[in-house]
């Protein structure tokens, strides 16, 4: 369902701003993350073609609330916990994040490179 | 000017504490699966199962392999795409097969108006690499992550009264069946079997690839407004008739309804306000849980709250605008009734709907224009759309003992990837083709090896 009817109405009731991205942390993206989100891509062409197919749907969108491509503030806390536990978010789901995050032949390994990569923190490099 | 509550006097009425349950809808974790087996669930978590084999094969031969072995061996196969069903139509005990290697675009002809894909690719991808080619769909369903295969077999559809569901676009089609054919259908091949495999339900054969119809790049102007309830249900087929897209969401326990429009408009920069979604829906459910005892308090406090003249505008290229991510998981039943009939309906769902003091969720409403799939929703028939939700996690069984028999007395079909009580007498009576479908179905699988335990109920197969 497309509930658009939010982006106004949101306002009208006065609370658009209230609790956005609880848990995020990390503050707001503005235009420019936003823009790199959505162009940026893995190095390797055949991750990014994964990575394409998968996580951008979500990862390069922010009315999605997953935390941005590239955004690192939103990515600091999550590394925090550790990569084991941000492998088994994606293996089982999380929040809106289905079961393996919409990359059914992505191994443990890619899913790894995947997150690295949407970090920003260079493992992967970007193009 | 109309009071709001500010983020201060929401904390102090108690919302702070609610933010903590809403912060993380964390899962619990997959059971093991069976040996070298595959746990799967369903984007809601409603629906899930324990698979021998998540396979995904990586061209048409490794898909044929996969079709062939399940009829040798009587080990049926489902197949799965973004898991956004909420209906039971991919659990299985046999094995799952997706087609997430089986994406991307393989040709495309502008002066047709066509591209052909892989019948793998999730629309928001199709999307994408279409716009590069300087092309778009003409219509496109409000959620993209879904598999082009699993959302024309489901008959998904957008909203429009000139434009048919994402289907009725769908020019040709390979099947490939458990019998070992390759099946081409479409462009002035075997008219009949596409307009069976349109709508399949994964039921005929797995679709392999697709030709679609495709525009050229558009742009679209979104407008949103609201109106009083009463309003907009008198508005809404002249609304539908004036714009590309109309579609409008009433707000339960407040008295509005948001109207969406879309047209086309030249192109420019795009302008698009951040999305709020979902800290609308977070509002609706902090007023149901605060005030939901005490329904006349509830909408006193929603049109004291409510400004109805704010209106918000958006410009971007069409896909950018149709579809949108569903960050709140809920789980979903969706009815299409004559549209001559669709306001009537809604009325009577509205007032059903609340009297039910737990919903929170907006209903949504939708038009579609008729096509001759012969499973289509839409099977010649103009349509509109009700959509009714329920917060994954809360009680929806109300979707089905208490709103759907209103839809039964409006001749609604429901739609195949939600929830529904329909069995096999029930289709048999709403859809003309039915009992050609279901000969079609046995002579393509005539073991069976692609049902599950819901399409065996859906055809009327026993087990």
């Amino acid at each position: 369902m497309a509930m658009d009817w939010a982006m106004a109405a949101g306002r009208w009731l006065g609370w658009a701003w209230l609790g956005v991205l609880a848990g995020c942390g990390g503050g707001k993206p503005q235009a420019a993350d936003l823009q790199r989100a959505e162009s940026m891509r893995p190095a390797d062409a055949r991750l990014a073609g994964k990575y394409q197919r998968s996580c951008l749907i979500c990862h390069g969108n922010q009315a999605s609330q997953a935390p941005l491509a590239g955004f690192a503030p939103a990515w600091k806390p999550r590394l925090e916990k550790g990569m084991p536990l941000l492998l088994a978010h994606v293996r089982d789901g999380f929040n809106a994040m289905p079961v393996r995050g919409y990359c059914n032949d992505c191994s443990d390994e890619e899913f790894g490179r995947l997150i690295a990569f949407m970090a920003g923190d260079g493992g992967e490099g970007a193009r | 000017m109309k009071p709001r509550l500010s983020r201060r006097a929401m904390l102090q009425l108690g919302g702070g504490a609610l933010l903590g349950a809403w912060a993380a809808q964390s899962r619990a974790p997959l059971a093991a699966p069976p040996a070298g087996g595959y746990r799967w669930r369903n984007w809601s978590g409603l629906q899930s199962c324990a698979a021998r084999e998540l396979a995904t094969p990586g061209d048409e031969a490794e898909l044929a392999k996969l079709l062939h072995e399940a009829a040798r061996t009587g080990v049926p196969l489902r197949c799965v795409g973004a898991g956004h069903s909420f209906s039971p139509l991919v659990p299985t005990a046999g094995k799952l097969v997706s087609l997430d290697r089986m994406s991307g675009l393989l040709s495309h002809d502008a002066a047709a108006g066509e591209a052909t894909l892989l019948a793998g690719t999730r629309i928001g991808l199709l999307a994408r690499l279409l716009d590069e080619k300087g092309l778009a769909l003409r219509n496109q369903p409000d959620i993209d992550a879904q598999s082009y295969a699993g959302a024309i077999s489901t008959a998904t559809h957008g909203t429009g009264a000139g434009l048919p569901a994402l289907h009725a676009d769908a020019r040709a089609l390979r099947l490939l069946t458990p019998s070992g054919l390759a099946l081409d259908c479409g462009k002035g091949r075997d008219d009949d079997l596409l307009q069976a495999a349109r709508v399949s339900l994964g039921s005929l054969g797995v679709i392999a690839r697709a030709t679609v119809a495709a525009l050229p790049a558009y742009h679209l102007q979104r407008k949103l407004w609201l109106l009083p309830a009463q309003d907009m249900l008198e508005a809404a087929p002249e609304l539908a008739r004036r714009h590309r897209h109309f579609e409008f969401y009433y707000l339960p326990f407040t008295g509005y309804a948001a109207a969406i429009v879309h047209d086309i408009r030249p192109p420019g920069p795009a302008s698009r306000p951040a999305s709020a979604d979902e800290d609308m829906l977070r509002e609706l459910r902090r007023l149901r849980d605060w005030l939901g005892g005490m329904p006349a308090l509830r909408r006193w406090t929603a049109r004291r709250l409510i400004d109805p003249d704010l209106s918000e505008l958006a410009f971007d290229k069409s896909w950018r605008l149709l579809s949108t991510v569903r960050p709140t998981r809920f789980n979903e039943s969706e009815w299409h009734v004559p549209r001559e009939a669709g306001i009537a309906c809604v009325r009577e769902v509205i007032d059903k709907l609340e009297r039910r003091n737990d919903v929170f969720f907006p209903l949504e409403f939708r038009f579609v224009k008729a096509d001759d799939a012969w499973l289509s929703p839409f099977y010649r028939r103009d349509s509109c759309s009700i959509a009714i939700h329920a917060a994954a996690g809360e009680p929806h069984d109300y979707l089905l003992t208490e709103i759907a028999p209103l839809f039964r007395r409006y001749e609604g079909r429901p739609h195949w990837g939600k929830l529904h009580p329909y069995g096999a007498a029930d289709f048999a009576a709403l859809y003309p083709r039915w009992s050609d479908f279901l000969k079609l179905r046995r002579e393509l699988d005539p073991k069976g090896a692609l049902l599950n335990h819901h399409l065996r109920r859906v055809f009327g197969v026993p087990a």
